[in-house]
């Protein structure tokens, strides 16, 4: 679904990303762990195709239709209709749209694109309804400006319930687990599974292991100084938990 | 004649006469001074023009089942009190506010009213400038519910100044929403003045909303004058073309305990000019009062301008005080946000301005007269 090859990008001057290579396949869960300043938000905003970010050498395939295809080809919002989600780690606020409004255009937008019937809002609200019982959301948030005013959980499901709406193929959840307190964690954990099909792909971008007790990863990778420097499966996370970074760290220096 | 002979024919109060003063001597402002920012007057008004007492059509809702305070004994009162207030006078000598008093009407508001009050200027293409204004007064009695929506257009074809003035007394435990809303020609010139006080308990919800105008000055003076009282302040201004737009507020904490927020948003497009001067004033012993200020500028434009100027003058230890101003193109992080969603860059970007501007409207709590602001800015 997406193959990532000797991927290098930077932001403005810095050079962050330095050779990544990565490949995912439709029904897997990667995460991708690592220190602070590693490069993990960088490559999913890469994938997602945010401006501040240059792609410098290397190539990111991502399957359309049963073919591969440079991702720089595809604008940010083509990216996601054709199935790539980002989970934000500091989802933005946006006053004067309401969450309703914001997410029945992207909704409908997506289905415009992939051929689909768009809905009203009577039937989109029907739509929503289970899914926002799923994460525990009352259905007031609807009527609330996007993330105005949300706690930082309230924040995070707002991100799965988008997600649950787009249904993507391949989502990167940027530090979903942040800010998060047990129960938070548990409901949108819940959410990520309930999503999950042998047709999409999610990845973890966490620093730690406490979200990969509840959401199960296949592949476990270390993102250091803009490089995997590591991948294997959940017993290296487990491993981490206990173990921390310097081990990895010092074998690199 | 110039203004002072006018005002000496139509102020009733003869109370307003240093701001009158003003005007006379520094005439009206010109959007091409230096120090437009603080609409300093420097047009001088000594040119032709015409008083019209009534070039409008006045369209009211619920003003003539109110009570008309007849007394003038007690309007002076009333009308006194706030002009010697020092507050007062500091925030409005500064501008031509106080230049013109027309006909006054005041009116006392009891129990829950809905109450509209539509000017439709038109003016005689014959005549070269056309001078007008008005005063209200509406004193809200204790327990009182009532919404205000003041909304002025025009048809005229002749440059025009209005000058109009609106005195709200809230008393103890009253809710009021105050909604003023100018959308007029680029030959208009409008000054506005503001003044609302609020006793105990009272609660004052204002939204503000000024669309195009040649120069659109509005002074607005807001004082708590007792405790548990609250004042949320919103303002809209949308500006393009030539248009010169100044807001000026001032909220006046007289006694703790109470709080105010106020919220200001500014687009300007093309050459417009937009400036916001908001000042909070905290006395001595107002302990414990909870006050905000933020300011948010979209600029549009590649010439457009926008000032933004928060003031906080702060006598009281015991207080929260927080104010924050940004002025800036499109939010980027946010246009992301809404592309990666699968939203198309244009469409992002109209949602994006058409949020701006709902932020403020949604804030107008009475739906009609939601629905009617929506209208007439045809959201």
């Amino acid at each position: 679904m997406l193959k990532i090859t000797n991927l290098y990008a930077k932001t403005e001057e810095n050079e962050i990303l330095h050779g990544i290579n990565l490949e995912i396949k439709a029904g897997e869960i990667h995460a991708i762990m690592g220190p602070n300043g590693s490069g993990k938000s960088t490559l999913s905003k890469v994938i997602a195709g945010h401006p501040d970010y240059e792609i410098t050498q290397g190539d990111v395939e991502y399957e359309v239709n049963g073919n591969y295809q440079n991702i720089n080809e595809l604008e940010v919002y083509s990216r996601a209709r054709e199935g790539i989600f980002l989970g934000f780690q500091y989802p933005v606020e946006i006053p004067g749209i309401t969450n309703l409004n914001f997410l029945m255009e992207s909704f409908n937008a997506v289905c415009r694109h992939q051929g689909a019937e768009e809905m009203n809002e009577k039937d989109f609200r029907d739509f929503l309804k289970p899914k926002l019982e799923m994460l525990e959301m009352n259905e007031s948030f609807l009527n609330r400006a996007i993330n105005e005013g949300f706690s930082g959980g309230e924040k995070k499901k707002n991100e799965i319930l988008q997600m649950s709406v787009l249904n993507p193929r391949l989502s990167f959840l940027d530090e979903t687990d942040s800010g998060l307190d047990i129960d938070a964690l548990k409901i949108v954990a819940r959410g990520v599974n309930h999503l999950k099909s042998k047709y999409n792909a999610t990845v973890l971008i966490t620093h730690y292991q406490r979200l990969l007790d509840y959401i199960k990863p296949d592949f476990v990778h270390i993102l250091y100084k803009g490089k995997i420097i590591m991948s294997g499966d959940f017993e290296l996370a487990k491993k981490l938990e206990k173990e921390g970074y310097d081990w990895l760290i010092k074998d690199q220096k | 004649m110039n203004l002072f002979e006018l005002a000496k024919t139509h102020n009733q109060l003869k109370c307003n006469q240093d701001g009158l003063n003003r005007v006379t001597k520094d005439g009206l402002p010109s959007r091409h001074q230096e120090l437009w920012r603080n609409s300093p007057v420097n047009l001088k008004l000594n040119q032709t023009f015409d008083y019209l007492s009534t070039p409008f059509e006045l369209n009211t809702y619920g003003v003539s089942t109110l009570k008309k305070i007849e007394n003038e004994g007690e309007i002076e009162k009333n009308i006194s009190s706030i002009i010697n207030s020092q507050h007062y006078q500091h925030h409005f000598s500064n501008s031509t506010g106080l230049a013109l008093t027309s006909d006054l009407e005041a009116y006392e508001v009891e129990g829950e009213r809905f109450i509209t009050i539509d000017k439709n200027y038109i003016s005689n293409p014959s005549q070269k400038h056309h001078v007008t204004g008005s005063t209200y007064l509406f004193k809200i009695k204790p327990h009182s519910r009532a919404t205000f929506l003041l909304t002025d257009h025009d048809q005229h074809i002749s440059p025009m100044t209005s000058f109009d003035q609106i005195y709200l007394i809230i008393e103890k435990h009253a809710q009021v929403e105050f909604i003023c809303k100018s959308q007029l020609a680029l030959q208009h010139n409008s000054f506005k003045n503001i003044y609302i006080s609020l006793a105990e308990n009272a609660e004052l919800n204002t939204v503000l909303i000024n669309h195009h105008c040649h120069y659109q000055r509005t002074d607005l003076a807001i004082e708590l004058n007792g405790k548990n009282a609250q004042a949320h302040i919103f303002a809209l201004n949308l500006c393009d073309k030539e248009a010169h737009n100044d807001l000026q507020s001032l909220v006046v904490h007289q006694v703790g305990d109470n709080e105010s927020h106020q919220l200001v948003k500014t687009t300007a497009a093309d050459h417009a000019r937009s400036s916001f001067t908001g000042k909070i004033n905290i006395v001595q012993d107002a302990q414990r009062v909870n006050a905000s200020q933020m300011s948010r500028n979209l600029i549009v434009g590649e010439k457009a301008q926008i000032q933004s100027q928060p003031q906080l003058a702060i006598y009281a230890d015991d207080v929260k005080c927080a104010h924050g101003s940004s002025t800036g193109r499109m939010n980027q992080e946010e246009l992301f946000y809404l592309t990666s969603r699968g939203i198309e860059e244009k469409h992002a970007k109209e949602l994006l301005n058409r949020g701006f501007v709902m932020d403020v409207i949604q804030k107008i709590k009475h739906p009609q007269a939601q629905t009617t602001i929506l209208k007439a800015l045809e959201i």
